[in-house]
C-alpha cells in the first residue's frame, strides 16, 4: 500500500487523500497505470496494454548534485542510473547504473542542470515514487524499484545521451514535437501507449496556437486551473479550449506535469507523440 | 513570445555562467535556466511581452520577479542567481 507519490491530484481543490488514486481503497485496490484503479492483484484492468506499452519514472529534483566549489568545472547532472520498466514483462532493468559521484560538504555547490535533448522519447528519470509504482508491478521487481528510487540518495536518473540520442534516431518525424533543449514535464509515472480506439482529449491554449500535443482526458474547468495544475509555459494562457478527436492507433505518452515556470503542476497530460490530422482539433471555446 | 531580442544576452550569459539554457517547454518556446543545489533546486525563466521579467522560483513557495530592460538583462540575471544558490544552499 503507498500514497500516491505525486501528492494531491487536484491541485488548488481540498483533496487530501493521498490515496484518491484507488477512491481511498488502498488495501484493496492497486492502480497499476496510473489511469484507472483496480482490484489488487491485477485482477481487470480495462485500459490499454498494448504489447510496447511501457512505464517509467518520472524525472526528480537531483538535489544532491555536485560540482567544484570555484564554478569553473560545471558539470552535467545527468545520466548517474536510469530506470526503464516492461509492465508486459514485469521485469525491472537498471542502465547507466555508475554511482552517481559526491563531494565532501566542502565541495558541493551547485550544479546547473542540463537540458533534456529529445526528440520523440521519453526521457525517464526517478522519483520517490518506488512505493506507488510497487503496486504496478511484480513484488521482487517492485522492491527493487522502490529501492532504486528512494529519495534517500536524491538523486537525478536520465538516460544516458548515448541513449537518447540512439532513441531520437531510432524515432520518426518528431512532427508536432519540436527536438531540442527542453525542460522537462512529464513526471509520476510515465506511460506509453498506442491507443486503442478512437478517443477525445481536450487541449488548451491561447492566440492562434490551435495545434499542439499536450492533451488532457478531462476538460479543465477554468483557465486559472489549467495554467496552474497543467505548469502551462508563460505563454499559454489557456484562455481556449478545444477537443481534439486521436484516432486509434496513436502512440501518446501519460504522465503527470512537473511543476515548472511558478506553475506546481500535478495534473494528468497526455502528450502526443506523432502526428494527427490538423482537422482532428477542433474550434477552440472560451474557457472561463 | 518573441526573444530573438533577448538571445544574444542570454546565450552570453549562459557560457559565462556555464548554464545550459533551455528553450522547449511543451509546445511553446522558452528560455529557462535550472539551477540544483545541496539543499533544493530553483528555476529562472524570462518573459518578452514588451517588458522583459526574470523570474526565478525555488519549485514550491519562494518566487522572485526582475522587470528589466535589455540593458540590466543580465545583471538581473546574475541578480536572480545569486538568488537561486541562497535557495538551494539552504532548508
Amino acid at each position: 500500500m503507498s500514497a500516491d507519490p505525486l501528492g494531491l491530484h487536484d491541485p488548488g481543490q481540498a483533496d487530501l487523500n493521498l490515496y484518491a488514486y484507488v477512491r481511498g481503497m488502498a488495501l484493496r485496490a492497486v492502480d497499476p497505470l496510473g489511469l484507472a484503479e483496480t482490484a489488487a492483484g491485477f485482477g481487470k484492468d480495462h485500459r490499454p496494454t498494448e504489447a510496447n506499452m511501457s512505464v517509467q519514472a518520472g524525472p526528480a529534483p537531483p538535489v544532491n548534485a555536485s560540482v567544484p566549489e570555484s564554478g569553473q568545472e560545471l558539470q552535467s547532472v545527468a545520466t548517474p542510473q536510469s530506470l526503464h520498466v516492461s509492465q508486459r514483462l514485469a521485469h525491472l532493468s537498471v542502465v547507466d547504473s555508475k554511482p552517481l559521484e559526491q563531494s565532501g560538504p566542502s565541495e558541493v555547490l551547485f550544479a546547473a542542470l542540463p537540458p533534456v535533448r529529445i526528440g520523440k522519447a521519453v526521457v525517464g528519470a526517478v522519483t520517490g515514487a518506488g512505493g506507488r509504482i510497487a503496486g504496478a508491478l511484480e513484488k521482487r521487481a517492485a522492491t527493487k524499484l522502490a529501492d532504486a528510487a528512494s529519495t534517500e540518495g536524491a538523486q537525478v536518473a536520465t538516460l544516458s545521451s548515448e541513449k537518447i540520442a540512439a532513441a531520437n534516431a531510432g524515432g520518426s518525424a518528431p512532427g508536432l514535437l519540436t527536438a531540442g533543449s527542453r525542460v522537462p514535464n512529464a513526471g509520476g509515472r510515465i506511460i506509453s501507449f498506442v491507443t486503442p480506439e478512437q478517443r477525445t482529449f481536450y487541449r488548451v491554449y491561447s492566440g492562434d496556437s490551435s495545434v499542439g500535443s499536450f492533451l488532457t482526458s478531462v476538460k479543465p474547468r477554468s483557465s486559472a486551473f489549467a495554467r496552474e495544475a497543467l505548469a502551462l509555459p508563460p505563454g499559454n494562457q489557456a484562455t481556449f479550449v478545444q477537443e481534439v478527436i486521436v484516432p486509434a492507433g496513436t502512440r501518446i505518452q501519460r504522465s503527470r506535469a512537473l511543476p515548472a515556470f511558478g506553475r506546481r503542476g500535478g495534473a494528468e497530460q497526455f502528450e502526443l507523440l506523432e502526428h494527427i490530422p490538423v482537422g482532428n482539433f477542433g474550434p477552440g471555446v472560451p474557457l472561463p | 513570445m518573441n526573444f530573438s531580442a533577448v538571445d544574444p544576452t542570454l546565450k552570453e550569459w549562459s557560457s559565462r555562467n556555464r548554464m545550459p539554457l533551455s528553450t522547449q517547454y511543451q509546445d511553446a518556446e522558452v528560455r529557462s535556466f535550472e539551477l540544483v543545489g545541496p539543499t533544493g533546486r530553483a528555476q529562472i525563466w524570462v518573459e518578452v511581452n514588451g517588458d522583459i521579467t526574470v523570474h526565478v522560483w525555488d519549485y514550491r513557495k519562494r518566487k522572485r520577479s526582475f522587470s528589466v530592460d535589455r540593458s540590466t538583462l543580465s545583471d538581473a540575471l546574475d541578480d536572480a542567481l545569486r538568488v537561486a544558490k541562497a535557495w538551494c544552499s539552504t532548508p
